[in-house]
């Protein structure tokens, strides 16, 4: 072999390796783009979301102002997550429910007209899991809701400092009407 | 006064140790000197092969053609050999008094029927500050990465993200500013990333040195802040078999390492051969407190490698590939800016699984990294030779991060990139004409990087063209020499970055020139004073100028911008060498002063994400400064003990303007290297009846607080300084006809609780705690 058929072999041996292009779907994030709310009750079947569908930076979050009608008991609050950066849009809801030891909502509220709101769901091991809650409004005005999911929380008894890491944190305005 | 006073405290107990040890009745410490010169010219020959055939062991003759061979018996006869190329052996008896120098003339022969193709003699030793890691040092550092075996040289500390991802930092600067150059190869991997570890084997390597200041001329626009040079052992001259095994075990991840090389060389032809593997495996590593959950590692490297060499060919392929997975703290992976907070208070790290175990669970990087090579060199007379090598890498790095199981992402990586390289380098080179030795070349380069879908940075192919010439005067006797070398460089990339969802085509296009000149003044035998001055410039990362995202370990919003200029700098450094006997000190003083220096600036605002609002970083550029002094002694304090010491002083900074109009002010560079020194007693046992080596080396090392940390920004938190203990030991023997070298290494002797502000992880948990290593290393021939 001279130098020359060195060469030839190694350029061969590049071009095979160079040539095949990687399917680039070997990859895949967790996004999470949506949060939705959805109200049902008396007088109200309405969804509020919170939306951020190139990420983070870019463009801003689209945020919706939750509209409540007052002094009312039972709203029944279902939230659904999606990743709608995706085709079709993944509705990671789904996995939650079915991991839901590995994940708890929690609601935290401020403002004069902060509702209250109460887990009306628990996940396996009877521990609370913030997929579906109940609201109670009061008297007409503005408050905010922060949303936070937590993923592998260690310790769902402390719901001040669950433990894990953070999924989701959101803040939506509330106008209670 | 408190060292002589540590000294005393020592004293007493090392005398017993050496009395337990020192029972040579004959007298085996006398070294033997000598010069070995050109019978012509008068020059002193470097790279001459001194051999003493009653103990078989060699040594190569230095620049200056000096050459010493330690530890030999005083009244013994010795058979010494001395070889060069082109030359006439010359063979000498010697019997030796302490004060025996040898002086060698050789002629050359011009009846020698063939020159033999010589890789060394070209190459001359650069007139920069460059620290080799020592043979002990290396030996010690055994089955540890290559930061870590870096970390001795004076001038060279490791930016970590946790105790197993490390990347050297030379003199402050890392990443994209230095070049990792194995078997004369720069390693191109995604080298942008903080948490991206070098590619790369030390075991394959048989020397590791670092180049300190500006070495693009050499090796290219990577190298505009210094270079790690890591080169493997030649391979066999003899006919047959040979090789070695080197075991290891760690208390400290209960981890285990074995590696091996076969070398062989086809009776008869020019042909040999080598086979090299590695494989390491390590659990969670535990600090003083607590296990640090997720911390195991494994990997998997494998290398061949053969030449054929002929009168006045040689040809060489080498083949390699590193398969690396480390585990990462899993305390360290956030959700957002309330994760870290918390996270920072707390005194022992969340999430944590406080457990031993091997498994390596999500978040855990996996990179291989490919390398086929091809390197002729033709000597065209006795003073020309031609270069040419191509190379192709390939690097694949994925990273897992924590994800939901149910999700389609559990089965996949979150980040994914896959970089081709391609290089072409060919080169003249010569051999002192008019006393004048240097050469030149050509370079062209090609990259393919791809992103797995909504990865960090952008797809891009890049083409890159330089030529470069280095030349160097010597004319002996003269204590002077001078080096110049100048290298043009042009870079262009296609750019596909995903703005708003859209992917932009864009092209940016750099070329800059480097240079660099350097004066070496010899005073005397002993004392070396070196001055290199030395312009370089980078052109800024794809990641500098198009990333746009959340850094999870850090929770912070990075963005790039995609106007960002070239980076250059003048990078000076002074050195000062002093060497005689046993005794060694050197001293570097530098400035390495940067025009658009690129950085991540703090913002004032936050970027509101579904995770939570951020805190924003941009790139930005502005001036910036780097000095300090690196330096190292090794000094005989009494009979066999001897003092070891090392330290480094570094102070950077930038210019900054809080507005449009305000004048600028300084402001410190984050993440630079806090002052450390290092001092070591050493006590040396008798050598072995073959000579072999047998130390005890205790060290205490001391880092001291970085203080000098910017006003803005996250990275503020500087954890306290910390002083531990080091231990080695090593000793070498013969079992049977085959030598042995045993050690034993003990890290944090004390087990002392610190964590490093070099280390990301710092806000999550200490360092590891005490681990205690042994290793043994046999030798065939």
């Amino acid at each position: 072999m001279t130098t020359y058929h060195y060469l030839l072999l190694l350029t061969a041996f590049s071009l095979v390796l160079f040539s095949c292009k990687k399917d680039k779907d070997d990859n895949e994030q967790e996004l999470i783009t949506t949060v939705e709310l959805h109200f049902t009750g008396p007088g109200i079947d309405a969804r509020f979301k919170y939306e951020d569908l190139d990420g983070p930076g870019g463009n801003a979050p689209v945020i919706d102002t939750i509209t409540l009608p007052a002094n009312t008991a039972d709203l029944n609050c279902f939230i659904h997550v999606y990743d709608r950066s995706k085709n079709p849009a993944v509705d990671i809801t789904d996995e939650i429910l079915e991991e839901d030891k590995e994940h708890l909502f929690v609601f935290g509220v401020s403002g004069p007209a902060a509702p209250a709101i109460v887990y009306a769901d628990a996940d396996g091991n009877g521990a609370p899991l913030g997929v579906r809650t109940k609201w109670t409004t009061g008297q007409m005005g503005l408050a905010n809701v922060r949303v936070t999911l937590y993923h592998e929380p260690s310790d769902k008894g402390n719901l001040g400092n669950p433990g894990g890491e953070v999924d989701v944190d959101v803040t939506f305005p509330v106008l209670v009407q | 006064m408190l060292k002589s006073t540590v000294f005393r405290q020592w004293m007493p107990s090392l005398f017993l140790v050496a009395a337990a040890f020192h029972m040579a009745a004959q007298d085996c410490r006398i070294p033997l000197r000598g010069v070995v010169t050109d019978a012509q010219t008068g020059e002193p020959l470097s790279y001459a092969t001194v051999w003493v055939h009653e103990v078989a062991r060699g040594v190569l003759s230095d620049d200056q053609g000096r050459f010493l061979m330690p530890d030999l018996c005083r009244g013994t006869a010795y058979t010494v050999e001395v070889r060069h190329i082109g030359c006439v052996h010359q063979t000498q008896v010697v019997e030796l008094t302490a004060s025996t120098v040898l002086s060698f003339a050789l002629s050359h022969d011009a009846l020698l029927p063939q020159v033999v193709v010589s890789e060394r003699a070209f190459t001359p030793p650069s007139m920069q500050a460059e620290s080799r890691v020592s043979k002990e040092d290396l030996a010690g550092a055994q089955g540890l990465n290559l930061s870590e075996t870096l970390r001795r040289l004076p001038g060279v500390s490791a930016l970590q993200t946790g105790a197993t991802i490390a990347k050297p930092v030379i003199q402050g600067l890392h990443s994209n500013r230095i070049a990792i150059v194995q078997n004369n190869l720069a390693i191109e991997g995604q080298q942008w990333g903080s948490e991206h570890a070098p590619e790369v084997d030390p075991f394959t390597a048989s020397t590791i040195s670092v180049v300190k200041g500006a070495a693009a001329v050499r090796y290219g626009v990577g190298a505009m802040a210094g270079a790690v040079l890591m080169e493997p052992g030649p391979l066999r001259k003899d006919d047959g078999w040979g090789g070695w095994l080197s075991i290891g075990g760690y208390s400290n991840g209960r981890a285990g390492v074995v590696s091996g090389s076969a070398d062989h060389r086809v009776a008869g032809t020019g042909l040999a051969f080598r086979i090299q593997g590695t494989a390491k495996r390590g659990g969670n590593l535990r600090a003083p407190d607590y296990w640090l959950g997720n911390t195991g590692l494994a990997e998997f490297n494998l290398s061949g490698m053969a030449s054929w060499k002929t009168a006045r060919w040689e040809h060489s392929v080498n083949l390699s590939r590193v398969d690396q997975q480390f585990g990462i703290l899993r305390a360290a992976h956030l959700g957002n800016l309330t994760d870290l907070e918390l996270a920072i208070q707390a005194d022992t790290p969340r999430n944590n699984r406080d457990i031993f175990t091997y498994a390596i669970d999500r978040p855990y990087q996996d990179v291989q990294h490919h390398v086929a090579q091809y390197r002729f060199t033709h000597l065209l007379s006795d003073v020309w030779r031609i270069k040419g090598q191509y190379a192709l890498q390939y690097n694949r790095r994925r990273e897992f991060d924590v994800v939901r199981g149910a999700s389609s992402a559990a089965a996949k990586p979150q980040q994914t990139f896959w970089l081709y390289t391609h290089t072409v380098d060919a080169s003249a080179e010569h051999l002192p004409v008019r006393h004048w030795q240097g050469g030149a070349g050509v370079q062209v380069l090609y990259q393919d990087n791809q992103v797995g879908r909504g990865g960090l940075i952008p797809d891009f192919t890049s083409l890159g063209t330089s030529v470069w010439a280095m030349e160097r005067y010597r004319r002996y006797p003269s204590p002077w020499a001078f080096e110049a070398g100048v290298r043009y460089d042009y870079r262009s990339s296609d750019v596909a970055p995903v703005v708003m969802l859209t992917p932009i085509d864009t092209t940016v296009r750099f070329g800059n020139l480097s240079g660099t000149v350097g004066v070496a003044y010899h005073l005397g035998s002993a004392i070396r004073i070196q001055l290199n001055s030395g312009y370089a410039w980078r052109p800024p990362t794809v990641y500098e100028l198009f990333a746009r995202g959340v850094h999870h370990g850090t929770a912070t919003y990075e963005e790039g911008r995609s106007d960002l200029r070239a980076e250059r700098s003048w990078n000076t450094q002074l050195h000062v060498e002093y060497e005689k006997d046993k005794r060694q000190a050197s001293v570097t003083v530098f400035r390495n002063r940067a025009m658009d220096f690129i950085y991540l600036d703090p913002q004032q605002t936050f970027v509101l994400t579904i995770r939570g609002a951020f805190p924003a970083y941009f790139y930005a550029q502005s001036d910036a400064n780097l000095q300090g002094l690196d330096a190292q002694v090794n000094w005989p304090l009494w009979g066999r003990l001897a003092l070891e010491g090392r330290g480094s002083i570094l102070r950077g900074y930038r210019m900054v303007r809080d507005s449009a109009e305000a004048s600028p002010h300084p402001d410190w560079l984050p993440l630079m290297p806090a002052d450390r020194y290092q001092l070591g007693l050493r006590y040396d046992f008798p050598v072995g009846d073959q000579g072999q080596p047998r130390f005890l080396r205790i060290s205490t090392t001391h880092i001291l607080h970085q203080g000098r940390i910017p006003e803005a920004g996250l990275l503020k938190a500087a954890p306290a300084g910390a002083t531990f203990l080091t231990l080695d030991v090593g000793y070498a023997l013969t079992v049977g006809r085959q030598p042995v070298e045993l050690g034993l290494m003990i890290q944090n002797l004390t087990n002392v609780r610190y964590r490093e502000y070099m280390n990301f992880f710092r806000f999550f948990a200490d360092e590891p705690g005490l681990n205690a290593g042994i290793r043994a290393r046999w030798t065939f021939s």
